[in-house]
């Protein structure tokens, strides 16, 4: 024990250490370290809230395409048809029509409008009327249905309602901040329920 | 031990060197670089698995889908004929009581896996599936409608009144008037005349025709072509809980029972081998809603009636339950006998045989007999596996269905609009073909417990 403590009291004597060329490169080499480090980590402060508003614009998006691609697909016929609005009878799990409880699959008429980038979807009571939610934000464009006809491939997806579509095309895009980048969501569901007169012969 | 020395020494020595720390400095910085890297892959991963459960999604519900095709298929393919076997298509045997069969069918296709419950009724065939991919689990439920019309057999005459499964023969004379079909010819021959109801028609078998003698007149404009299939009596526990105690009684005069007209001694009635004859001018009217018989004979202007208002079966049990031998006449009436169904309402009076597919037995009606009622009520013989014989002005007012009809004699059947009405009861549950996907609805994912509806949630 006393021979350690003779032997530390000596290298704390001793005055040898680093070089200063070893210091200089070592203290340049440690800047430059933490001024990436720093630089990175502004970056990650600046956009992070950024990202994770995108981020949670597509989640929502991924979930509305979920959703109508649902109701689309258990649907019985589309009773309204632009590009920006879908009119849809479908079956909802909903104890009555514009209800919020859970309940038997219920037909119900479902409507969704998009305007200005956001999306919002009404489930129409049995008396009219409905409660409106908004279902998706930040959107490129407004433009996010098409009409098919699902028996007839060579059918452009331009179709009105009159015409009985039975296959609807969805498509979300999610802009970038600087107008390059953007993000598009896309996907198409025939109406599995699907009913409708034909035209009068 | 050897070496300790060596190795302190050597420590020491780098301690007190004065050389760099150039590659604890590299070994630092990659380490450094590599948590940048791990942290880049992880929110690349992160942000890959919501697309990865899309896709999951979605072959899960291909799975569901070609659980219900499964279904389908089994049942379209593999026909049922009542509640004892309903579940056999998966099989299963028997529904519960809710009419869900017990049995949970389940398969793999591709990477995934299904599991489907089914509920079928006379119409619908309910399925629920599940479907599971990765971890993913999907449930549908398809309530698929028949495509085919109601089966032949509930209304065997909804369509003809006339029926001889093997031919339909008339001669001298002989008049049907009524809508007739055979699996065989028509040969109508001597004066013989067919003539349909207005709008109806005729049909024979694939490939068979109407074979026309002299005088005879075919008034059915198009021949139809076709085949037919009846379905056999269905007497349930008739042979053994039936009212043929009311017969008993009648003929020793107890009151309660049906009534005797006329000398009881006219009436024979053997209660054990089920064989009643009346004869003489007697007179039997029947109150009850089902008798048993194996073999009834009328003869030398006896009658048998019906209470007003009731509806009487009467069911001819088989000739192998019977003891009966090969040939012999279950129904026989001759010499001016009648049995009549006055004042019953339509479809009430009907006779029933059972028959038998290796002892051939026989209906004789001759000798300006009469089976027949008013023709606005309706009376109907089915004995799809008993020839019938027509002859010397026997008439029949209603419905007749058998094996073969033999018509002769200025033998007549007329028909009765309201025959077309009569259900043939007992009739065991036709479950049809022809399933067609119907309403599709997504269910909650999870699935219900095990003692619940497979359909909860959905």
């Amino acid at each position: 024990m006393a021979r350690l403590v003779r032997a530390l009291g000596r290298r704390i004597a001793d005055e040898r250490g680093f070089t200063l060329p070893e210091l200089l490169v070592a203290t340049i080499i440690a800047l430059m370290v933490a001024a990436g480090g720093m630089l990175v980590l502004q970056i990650a402060v600046r956009t992070q809230p950024q990202v994770s508003e995108r981020a949670a614009q597509i989640q929502q998006g991924r979930t509305l395409m979920e959703t109508i691609s649902r109701e689309l697909r258990q649907g019985e016929s589309v009773e309204a048809a632009t590009e920006s609005s879908l009119e849809v009878m479908t079956y909802v799990n909903s104890s009555f029509c514009g209800s919020t409880e859970t309940g038997p699959a219920t037909l119900c008429r479902v409507t969704y409008t998009c305007a200005e980038g956001s999306c919002s979807r009404t489930e129409h009571g049995d008396s009219g009327g409905g409660t409106t939610t908004q279902v998706a934000a930040g959107l490129l464009d407004s433009s996010v249905f098409s009409y098919c006809d699902a028996t007839d491939t060579g059918t452009a997806c331009d179709l009105t309602a009159a015409s009985y579509p039975t296959y609807v095309g969805l498509e979300l895009a999610y802009p970038s901040d600087d107008g390059e980048e953007a993000i598009t969501l896309a996907d198409g569901v025939a109406l599995r329920n699907h009913f409708a007169p034909g035209p009068e012969t | 031990m050897m070496r300790l020395p060596h190795h302190s020494a050597s420590l020491r020595r780098r301690l007190r060197s004065e050389r760099a720390f150039a590659v604890p400095t590299v070994l630092v910085s990659m380490v450094a670089a590599f948590g940048l890297a791990s942290a880049a892959v992880v929110a690349s991963v992160s942000s890959q698995q919501g697309s990865v459960r899309d896709q999951n999604t979605k072959s899960a519900l291909a799975a569901a889908d070609a659980g219900v095709s499964n279904a389908m298929l089994r049942y379209n393919r593999l026909s049922t004929t009542g509640a004892g076997d309903i579940c056999a298509p998966i099989g299963g045997t028997a529904a519960n009581a809710d009419g869900w069969c017990p049995i949970q069918a389940a398969g793999t296709i591709d990477r995934g896996s299904y599991a489907y419950w089914v509920r079928p009724t006379e119409t619908e065939l309910q399925v629920v599936a599940t479907g599971t991919v990765d971890g993913v689990t999907r449930r549908v439920e398809v309530v698929a409608q028949s495509a085919q019309s109601p089966p032949q057999g509930t209304q065997p005459f909804a369509d003809f009144s006339v029926i001889g499964l093997d031919f339909l023969n008339q001669e001298s004379n002989a008049r049907i008037t009524a809508n007739a079909a055979t699996n065989g010819d028509i040969t109508l021959d001597s004066n013989a005349q067919l003539t349909c109801e207005p709008g109806g028609g005729a049909q024979v078998g694939d490939g068979r025709d109407v074979i026309e003698g002299s005088n005879a007149h075919f008034n059915c404009g198009t021949l139809l072509e076709g085949s037919l299939s009846l379905p056999p009596v269905n007497q349930g526990d008739v042979a053994t809980v039936n009212d043929n105690d009311r017969i008993t009684m009648a003929k020793a005069g107890q009151s309660g029972g049906d009534t005797i007209s006329g000398n009881k001694n006219s009436v024979t009635w053997d209660p054990t081998a089920r064989r009643l004859e009346t004869r003489a001018n007697v007179s039997l009217t029947l109150g009850g809603a089902n008798y048993s018989l194996c073999t009834l004979e009328l003869s030398s202007n006896s009658n048998l009636f019906v209470v007003g208002g009731q509806a009487v079966r009467i069911y001819f049990d088989s000739p192998e339950a019977c003891g009966l031998a090969p040939g012999t006449a279950q129904l026989r009436m001759d010499s001016n006998t009648s049995l009549e169904a006055t004042g019953s309402e339509p479809g009430d009076l009907a006779l029933l045989f059972v028959g038998s597919d290796s002892i051939p037995t026989s209906i004789e009606l001759a000798s300006n007999t009469q089976a027949n009622g008013p023709c606005e009520q309706s009376f109907v013989v089915y004995a799809p596996r008993t020839d019938i014989d027509l002859a010397s002005n026997a008439h029949i007012c209603g419905a007749i269905a058998g094996k073969s009809i033999n018509a002769a004699s200025n033998a007549t059947v007329t028909t009765s609009s309201l025959a077309s009405e009569f259900e043939l009861p007992n009739t065991e549950t036709q479950y049809f073909l022809g399933y067609e996907p119907g309403t599709f609805v997504e269910c909650s994912a999870t699935p219900p417990a095990p003692t619940s509806a497979p359909d909860e949630g959905c």
